[in-house]
């Protein structure tokens, strides 16, 4: 059987649905946010599938710079949890509700 | 004959003279006493001296010469220029004439009168301000500046009026005076608009308020006829919408209410006010305008009604009036309605002759009778009496001026009052109101006059003659009042030639000098007009005679005429109830519509409109921060819900077409 673009695409989609369903119900907020690189890395797999069947670089070198930024996010993510976590000793999203209106 | 330019300056300066004072007065020199008398009294001195070099210049221009314009831009919108400056012709440099002389001499009263007051720098300061007003009417070159020097008297008068501000009659009748000169405005307004569109319709963009572009249209017989054809009636609305404004200023019934109030003003701004400036700027305004009237002959007949009417009113009731300056009042009042009748009946060279004669002898009556007053320190003229001997000076100046508004030969108010009867012979029954006027007049002034200074003084205190700064002004006004009238007589000696000033006065406003009244028409010589002239003598030799039998003599009892005629005199002495009716009008009709709107505005407008609108806003926003919990989960959530059916709706919309 030849790998064709479907298959690619619905990898992605299974994992764009993983990390989607990850964010919706953890509670951890180091899980989400590993979640949301899964999410992430769903759309890019996408893409380079696409960049592929067009015959395109465009799609790849775009992936290169969604990586990148994703790193830098990553670890302000992780900066930001680490302070909240030495604030309020937890890591439970359910008890950061500082932004009620 | 001067240069154009030299004769604009001197304009600017006679204008801004008294506005420099003002303003220095204010801003620097309050604490100075000496300072700011010196500062407002001089600049109009300076004001009066210039306006008669003004005067001169334009008879060496001889009668018709074109008027000297110089303006500035003010404001430019969208196809609309306004200027601001001054136009110099006979009518203007006569009227600043008279308010540069009469001022002076009242200015310089005022030193004696007002001496000792404590608010001496202020009252100066506005006392300029007032002159700067009303020159500002004297030289504006169109509407705009017109009325905002209109408006600048209004609001001067108030503060003079209101003068002695911790008196509340004193401060009522300022606001009284402000509040009809609005009512009379808000008409002027509307006239001006009126005119301003409709030109501006029928000849495009141009400078359609300038009094000389409106009189080049309303003399060209082809443009005139293309504008009143486009206007229809709303010719002579607008004309007589602008006389509204003018029935404010020269107190014309029915808004003549302010003026007798306005008496609680100190002596001298009375004098100031009814003699040279605010009751002069109406009739002035008519004369300035009067290529306007001249064609809208309904607006005239209206006017010379008004007018003649409000000479007779305001003339019955002086009669019974029994404070000096009252009467005084009533007399103004009546003879404004004189000037304005005489406009109305095709003589505004004649109404502008009376104004100025006028100026100078009524301007006398109010500094004599505050003379009187300073001197008895009552207003009453019963507590008055055999002031003759104590007090030659006033006396002698006040008969003076007693005998010039009577019309008596040969003083000034017989060459104007004759020029007034002369023009108002075609129209019957104004001739008898204004023949009528005349005895009333003679009969009030004499009234006053044999009460005042004849008899035995039944006052209380020692009376003596004012200071020598007080009576030295009623001199010279005297002399003005018993000579100034040749100016007006036919004969080759006149410095205004042959024909008198008349002949400068009926071709400043019209080429050829002719325009024709529906009743017959008004052209009439300048000069003495012999049958007039008789008849208007008699009358006031008539009135002088009777008030001498009856307050002179004592042949005549004045106490039984008054309980024979009880019911006239009720209505005179309340003055035809009129203030009454206002007062009724403003408590029940004007406070009945106040309630309904401040109901609707109280209810419906802060009630619903404002805080309902606030109300439900802050009620929505109490509801919608619920969904703002904080909670990712809940964020995540919706964004969720909200991605997914746009998905949907692109998939079902969007892909299947």
């Amino acid at each position: 059987m030849e790998i064709q673009i479907a298959h690619y695409l619905v990898v992605a989609g299974i994992l764009f649905a993983v990390g989607l369903t990850g964010v919706v119900v953890r509670r951890n907020a180091i899980v989400i946010l590993m979640c949301l690189e899964l999410m992430l890395n769903a759309a890019n797999l996408a893409l380079v599938a696409f960049s592929r069947v067009h015959r395109d670089m465009q799609g790849q070198v775009f992936v290169f710079f969604a990586i990148t930024v994703a790193a830098a996010e990553a670890a302000v993510m992780l900066a930001i949890i680490i302070a909240v976590y030495r604030q309020r000793q937890t890591v439970n999203v359910d008890e950061m509700d500082l932004m009620q209106g | 004959m001067l240069e154009a330019n030299t004769v604009a300056t001197l304009a600017y300066i006679i204008l801004f003279a008294p506005f420099a004072a003002a303003a220095l007065i204010t801003v620097a020199t309050l604490r100075s006493k000496a300072l700011s008398a010196f500062l407002s009294v001089g600049s109009v001195i300076l004001g009066g001296v210039l306006s008669i070099i003004l005067l001169a210049d334009q008879i060496s221009r001889g009668a018709g010469a074109e008027p000297v314009v110089h303006q500035f831009t003010w404001a430019l919108s969208r196809g609309m220029a306004f200027h601001i400056g001054v136009q110099v012709d006979f009518i203007s440099v006569l009227m600043s004439t008279v308010v540069g002389v009469v001022g002076s001499c009242i200015f310089v009263y005022a030193l004696g009168y007002m001496h000792g007051d404590e608010g001496w720098s202020r009252f100066f300061a506005k006392f300029a301000f007032f002159a700067f007003s009303m020159l500002g009417i004297t030289f504006s070159t169109n509407f705009l500046q017109i009325f905002i020097f209109w408006e600048l008297v209004g609001v001067s008068s108030y503060l003079l009026i209101g003068y002695f501000y911790q008196k509340p009659s004193a401060a009522e009748a300022g606001k009284k005076a402000f509040m009809t000169n609005r009512i009379g405005d808000f008409g002027m307004t509307i006239g001006i608009l009126l005119l301003f569109f409709a030109v501006r319709d029928v000849f495009g963009e141009i400078d359609s308020l300038s009094f000389e572009t409106l009189k080049g249209i309303f003399t060209n017989d082809g443009a005139r006829e293309q504008l009143f054809a486009a206007m229809g009636w709303k010719a002579a609305l607008g004309a007589f919408l602008i006389f509204v404004g003018a029935m404010g200023k020269s107190a014309q019934f029915p808004l003549h209410v302010w003026l007798p109030d306005a008496m609680e003003g100190p002596t001298p701004v009375s004098a100031l006010m009814h003699a040279a400036t605010m009751v002069a700027a109406g009739v002035y305004m008519i004369v300035r305008t009067y290529w306007l009237f001249a064609w809208a002959h309904d607006a005239l007949v209206a006017v010379a009604y008004i007018g003649g009417f409000t000479a007779l009113l305001a003339a019955s009731i002086a009669i019974v009036q029994n404070d000096i300056k009252k009467i005084l009042a009533y007399s103004t009042l009546s003879q404004l309605g004189y000037m304005v009748m005489a406009c109305g009946l095709v003589g505004a060279g004649a109404g502008m002759f009376h104004l100025a004669t006028h100026a100078f002898f009524k301007a006398l009556l109010f500094l004599g009778a505050g003379s009187v007053i300073h001197a008895c320190h009552s207003n009453d003229i019963w507590d008055m009496g055999g002031l003759g001997k104590k007090m030659k000076q006033t006396t002698w100046t006040f008969w003076a001026g007693t005998l010039a508004l009577a019309g008596i030969f040969p003083l000034a108010g017989f060459w104007s009052k004759d020029e007034i009867l002369a023009v108002s012979h075609h129209a019957t029954a104004l001739y008898i109101v204004g023949v009528g006027v005349a005895f009333m007049t003679a009969f009030y002034m004499g009234r006053a006059c044999f009460t005042v200074f004849h008899g035995t003084y039944r006052g209380h205190g020692h009376p003596h003659e004012s200071p020598r700064v007080m009576w030295i002004p009623l001199a010279v006004l005297a002399v003005v009042s018993i000579f100034g009238g040749f100016v007006g007589a036919p004969s080759s000696l006149n410095p205004f030639g042959e024909h008198g000033l008349q002949s400068f006065l009926l071709v400043a406003y019209l080429k050829d000098g002719v325009v024709h009244w529906p009743v017959g028409h008004g052209h009439v010589e300048a000069g003495l007009h012999l049958d007039v002239a008789t008849v208007g003598t008699l009358m006031a030799l008539g009135g002088l005679l009777l008030a001498w039998l009856f307050y002179g003599k004592g042949v005549l009892s004045a106490e039984r005429v008054k309980q024979r005629l009880k019911p006239l005199h009720t209505l005179l002495v309340n003055k035809y109830y009129i203030d009454d009716f206002y007062l009724w009008l403003v408590r029940r009709v004007q406070q009945g519509f106040a309630i309904a709107a401040n109901w609707l505005e109280q209810k419906i407008i802060i009630g619903v409109l404002v805080n309902g609108i606030a109300a439900g806003t802050k009620d929505a926003a109490a509801r919608l921060r619920k969904t703002a919990s904080g909670q990712i989960h809940s964020y995540v959530t919706i964004v969720l819900a909200g991605v997914t059916i746009l998905v949907f709706w692109f998939v079902i919309f969007m892909v299947s077409e």
